[in-house]
């Protein structure tokens, strides 16, 4: 992490402003498990109906689980149902 | 919803996609702004809904990433367009079938009347039909405000008042007054005379001069209570109206004379029954396959549906449904012991029915009468009722009230 990175850091957590907006983190939001939003990808690198494959700034998005379903692509933002056994970063 | 609405709107089309890496084609397409939804993994690759704006820009995504893409199924409003855009009748059907509905749907076809009580409906009703607001009237023209005024000053029952038209159904809603307490005016000479024929039980004056005393036998219109009476002053005699008051009790007879007969005719029904229908449009009543029924008895039953579109559009179709069911009168002796419980049930029910409820029922003998092929029932009924009445003072009583007086 360089310099500038650390700076630009801490002033985010010294005003709280949102993480995924100024440090282009991805944002997950997880309904149970039927349904996953992610803000802030890069681009599907694979998908079947049991494992999905996302990568994002902080390296790849890897989802499990059965019947996966790409309800909704867009350019910022991603949207999987399905019966999502396991969310993990690769 | 709402998105799904747009998309039906809008059109979209369902493809499939084949090639070496589809999430790259899902990538590119996503990067160029193209709105995808319901990706579904097939073996073969994957199938998803594009728009149709999107899926003109497809094919660039397609040649770049070397995947093929097929289409699978049209759907949306443009695509059922394009289908039937040859179809002229078709189209001015569904322009005219629009344009009836909605000139249907400017006319009043049902009045709703909520909170009246005492203002009887049938009455108002026939009032706003004279003002304009009857069934089949066209809603626009219907003047609310004057309609209104008109109303709350032709009916002083009414307290508050609010027509509105909602679709096709106009709904008045009202508010009556509360009723003006019954001034008992106290002010007026009058006397008090005999409502019935009886034999005075009490008498209880309070106000007015006793006319009759206790088992005094009167007949109605009797005066049992003078308001108009002379007193010996010191300055001669003196002529007094008062307005007399006074709770007079009476003993008197009632008959109730009735047969019952020994014989009698008891439906049966057959089970067979017959449906018909007829439908009612702009109040023209049309009987659809009616024949006759073939009964020689039966019971005709009817059951009125008004069409509508949800409940503010009711529409001026009246759909019945007649229900007729056969039966089979039979011819039924009673013995004379069923004859005389009978007579003894219905003397109760006319004595429910028939007699004023404040009055006692002091005795009530019953003698029967048996002749070969009925009962003939004479009731004795004796009660105990109040008979008093308020009556305007005539010239004449003045005699009356003299003649007693000496």
């Amino acid at each position: 992490m360089g310099k500038r990175e650390k700076v630009k850091r801490e002033i985010t957590e010294a005003l709280a402003l949102p993480k995924e907006i100024v440090l282009n983190l991805p944002l997950i939001t997880l309904y149970g498990n039927e349904e996953l939003n992610l803000e802030n990808y890069k681009g599907v690198v694979e998908y079947t109906d049991e494992r999905i494959r996302i990568s994002t700034s902080r390296g790849i998005l890897k989802i499990e689980g059965r019947n996966l379903l790409l309800k909704q692509v867009t350019s910022e933002n991603i949207s999987v149902t399905g019966g999502i056994v396991r969310v993990e970063f690769m | 919803m709402f998105l799904w609405l747009w998309q039906i709107l809008k059109g979209y089309v369902r493809i499939d996609v084949t090639g070496f890496s589809v999430e790259r084609f899902i990538n590119m397409a996503a990067h160029k702004g193209i709105y995808l939804w319901d990706v579904t993994y097939t073996p073969s690759g994957v199938s998803m809904n594009v728009s149709v704006k999107g899926f003109k820009q497809l094919r660039e995504c397609a040649r770049k990433t070397k995947c093929k893409f097929r289409i699978r199924s049209k759907n949306g409003v443009p695509f059922i367009f394009y289908k039937y855009r040859k179809r002229k009748i078709l189209l001015g059907g569904i322009l005219f079938s629009v344009v009836f509905i909605y000139l249907l749907s400017s006319f009043v076809w049902l009045i709703d009347i909520k909170g009246n009580d005492r203002v009887k409906r049938e009455q108002l009703l026939a009032f706003c039909a004279n003002e304009g607001l009857r069934i089949g009237a066209f809603k626009y023209k219907i003047n609310n405000k004057q309609l209104k005024t008109n109303l709350m000053n032709n009916f002083h029952d009414i307290s508050w008042l609010d027509i509105h038209i909602k679709g096709t159904r106009a709904v008045i809603q009202l508010t009556e007054t509360i009723p003006a307490p019954q001034v008992i005016d106290k002010t007026t000479p009058c006397n008090i005379v005999a409502a019935k024929d009886g034999l005075i039980t009490s008498i209880v004056t309070g106000a007015g001069k006793p006319m009759v005393k206790r088992d005094d036998v009167v007949r109605a219109g009797d005066i049992l209570v003078s308001g108009e009476f002379t007193t010996e002053g010191d300055n001669g005699s003196v002529t007094k109206r008062v307005h007399a008051y006074s709770e007079v009790w009476a003993k008197m007879y009632n008959e109730i004379n009735f047969e019952v007969p020994l014989t009698y005719d008891e439906k049966t029904y057959t089970g067979n029954s017959k449906k018909m229908f007829s439908v009612q449009i702009f109040g023209h009543n049309y009987d659809l396959f009616h024949t006759d029924s073939g009964y020689a008895n039966y019971i005709r039953g009817a059951r009125h549906t008004q069409l509508n579109f949800g409940e503010d559009y009711p529409l001026p179709i009246i759909w019945t449904a007649y229900t007729y069911r056969e039966f089979q009168p039979e011819a039924r002796t009673r013995t004379v012991e069923e004859a005389r419980e009978l007579a003894e049930k219905m003397v109760n029910a006319r004595i429910i029915r028939e007699f004023d409820f404040a009055a006692d029922i002091i005795d009530k003998s019953i003698a029967l009468q048996e002749t070969p092929d009925r009962l003939i029932v004479k009731a004795l009924i004796t009660t105990n009722e109040r008979i008093d009445k308020e009556a305007p003072i005539s010239e004449q009583p003045r005699e009356i009230t003299d003649s007693l007086e000496t």
